[in-house]
């Protein structure tokens, strides 16, 4: 696919309808090749550097999608290294915790144990096996590599690219931006009834917000302007713009006041020296307020000035799809300040429970046969249509995939 | 910087937000926003209001203190400003203690730190 990495269009796509089949969307066969032919190919994030600080730091990720479990450890030499969380033995898991700090994982079958570079360092009665060669039985690891703070991992033994050339475009744009001022604030999950690209469709496009935030972003409905979009290969963009008319409220007003650039108040960066990437409002409007980077498949980068939100999207079956927000914000040691983020914080959570309203009835909806396809419009929607195609081409060129793992 | 002494519930001058302290000021997102959903609008209008009075005092107040050095009675003052923040969209923009249109308060698990 890296050939679509030069490919991209632009800017405002004009006005026309586009019809996107909803049979990838409920059919449980469908979702076996995109497990096989996307999933268990591509370089998917999976956490931050800054969550395993220092030497002997895990997590643990169990992940549906790829039938695994996988251990993200930092090592006595600093390197982050990803293992599948499973015993050399026998094949029991390892780590059951799912985050923690250690020198040694110690199987609790037969008590097999490996250090935090993976090695198999002790086997109980090892005599018994007649001449065990330990080093040929560490961990299975899991090709790694990171970008800007974030950890991706690729279950590939062989990736087809490096995570660079994967990431191709979207990744020198986003470079620079501030992310080691930033610090975790928020952390919200939940477990929804829907296919995860049905899920992901609720938050590619601008068009909704003049509904569903209707009480929560009413200056949109005032006044909408249409959202910038760009594909890039397997990736996509979307800049948002908004015009902020209304009086602030009395306790937006304090968060204003005390200086916190936080979700919709963007555009007062100017005065707070904010180190804003040239990759971001790359048309440079006055009313610019995020972009949001579409990272195939699963992962949304939502960056604004001096705020961060990360969406993760898991698929575990064709209905069910496990999701986690993380919001990043300045760090601070001012009481004041934290205040204020409190608010955006708080803002940002209710109205991602706006945006969650209508998944699962969409998707059941999917599900009653009712409808083969939707109906959307390219200009406010296509990345919509553009991510269902590129879920479709990978489907389509990569039916080798089943047959080589058969 | 010299806060209250440490067996006052609020540093001096926040007398009147003495009331609020066992029910509002409270450490994590998850007991903020389950106290805003568990409460009548009334309640929350009564917090919201009387907060708002004193923000102007609160924020001089800390001001002066760094967040890792908050003692107890500031601390306190410090989780009721961030409650009257998980309040305000109730106040200001639903006229409701819960999101109206959202999918259910919990199905949404709050894992902040």
């Amino acid at each position: 696919m890296s050939d679509r990495n030069a490919g991209q269009h632009s800017g405002a796509p004009s006005p026309g309808i586009a019809f996107v089949p909803v049979e990838p969307n409920i059919s449980a066969e469908y979702f076996a090749r995109e497990r096989e032919r996307i999933f268990k190919h591509v370089w998917l994030k999976i956490g931050r550097v800054d969550e395993i600080p220092r030497p002997g730091d895990y997590l643990v990720r169990d992940l549906a999608i790829l039938q695994t479990s996988l251990l993200v450890v930092r090592g006595p030499d600093g390197v982050i290294r990803a293992f599948h969380n499973i015993c050399r033995h026998r094949g029991n898991r390892i780590v059951q915790t799912c985050a923690g700090s250690a020198r040694h994982f110690f199987c609790g079958f037969h008590g097999w144990t490996y250090d935090t570079h993976g090695r198999l360092t002790y086997v109980p009665q090892e005599e018994e096996f007649g001449g065990l060669d330990k080093d040929r039985f560490g961990l299975v690891q899991v090709p790694l590599d990171t970008w800007e703070g974030f950890i991706f991992i690729n279950v590939d033994p062989a990736p087809r690219e490096t995570l660079e050339e994967y990431l191709g475009e979207v990744g020198r744009l986003v470079r620079g931006y501030p992310f080691e001022q930033m610090e975790l604030v928020g952390r919200w999950t939940a477990h929804i009834a829907s296919n995860w690209k049905t899920f992901q469709d609720a938050f590619v496009e601008g068009y909704h917000v003049g509904t569903v935030h209707r009480r929560s972003i009413p200056d949109y409905r005032k006044n909408p302007r249409k959202a910038g979009i760009q594909t890039f290969g397997r990736h996509s963009n979307l800049t948002f713009y908004l015009d902020l008319q209304h009086e602030p409220l009395p306790a937006e007003a304090w968060a204003f006041k005390a200086g916190a650039l936080a979700f919709l108040q963007s555009g007062t960066a100017k005065e707070a020296h904010w180190r804003r990437p040239a990759g971001l409002n790359r048309e440079q409007k006055p009313n610019w307020i995020f972009d949001e980077f579409l990272i195939f498949p699963n992962f949304h980068l939502f960056l604004g000035d001096g705020w961060v939100l990360c969406h993760d999207f898991w698929p575990v079956s064709v209905d069910q799809t496990d999701w986690t927000v993380s919001y990043y914000l300045p760090k601070t040691d001012n009481p004041v300040v934290r205040i204020a983020q409190e608010y955006s914080k708080v803002t940002m959570r209710d109205t991602i429970r706006e945006d969650l309203s209508t998944i699962e009835s969409t998707h059941a909806a999917h599900r009653s046969g009712v409808l083969s396809h939707m109906v959307v419009s390219s200009a406010l929607e296509g990345l919509i249509t553009h991510h269902h195609d590129v879920v479709a081409r990978y489907v389509e060129e990569h039916r080798g995939e089943d047959r080589r793992r058969a | 910087m010299r806060g209250a002494t440490p067996d006052q519930l609020l540093p001096e001058g926040f007398g009147e937000l003495e009331p609020f302290v066992c029910e509002w000021a409270l450490q994590s997102e998850r007991e903020r926003n389950r106290k805003r959903l568990a409460s009548s609008m009334e309640e929350i209008r009564r917090f919201y209001e009387t907060m708002l009075r004193h923000m102007e005092a609160l924020v001089t107040h800390l001001s002066r203190f760094k967040l890792q050095d908050l003692p107890q009675p500031e601390r306190r003052l410090f989780w009721l400003a961030l409650s009257l923040m998980e309040v305000a969209p109730a106040v200001e923009t639903y006229a409701s203690p819960d999101v109206p249109d959202a999918i259910a308060a919990h199905r949404l698990i709050i894992r902040s730190p």
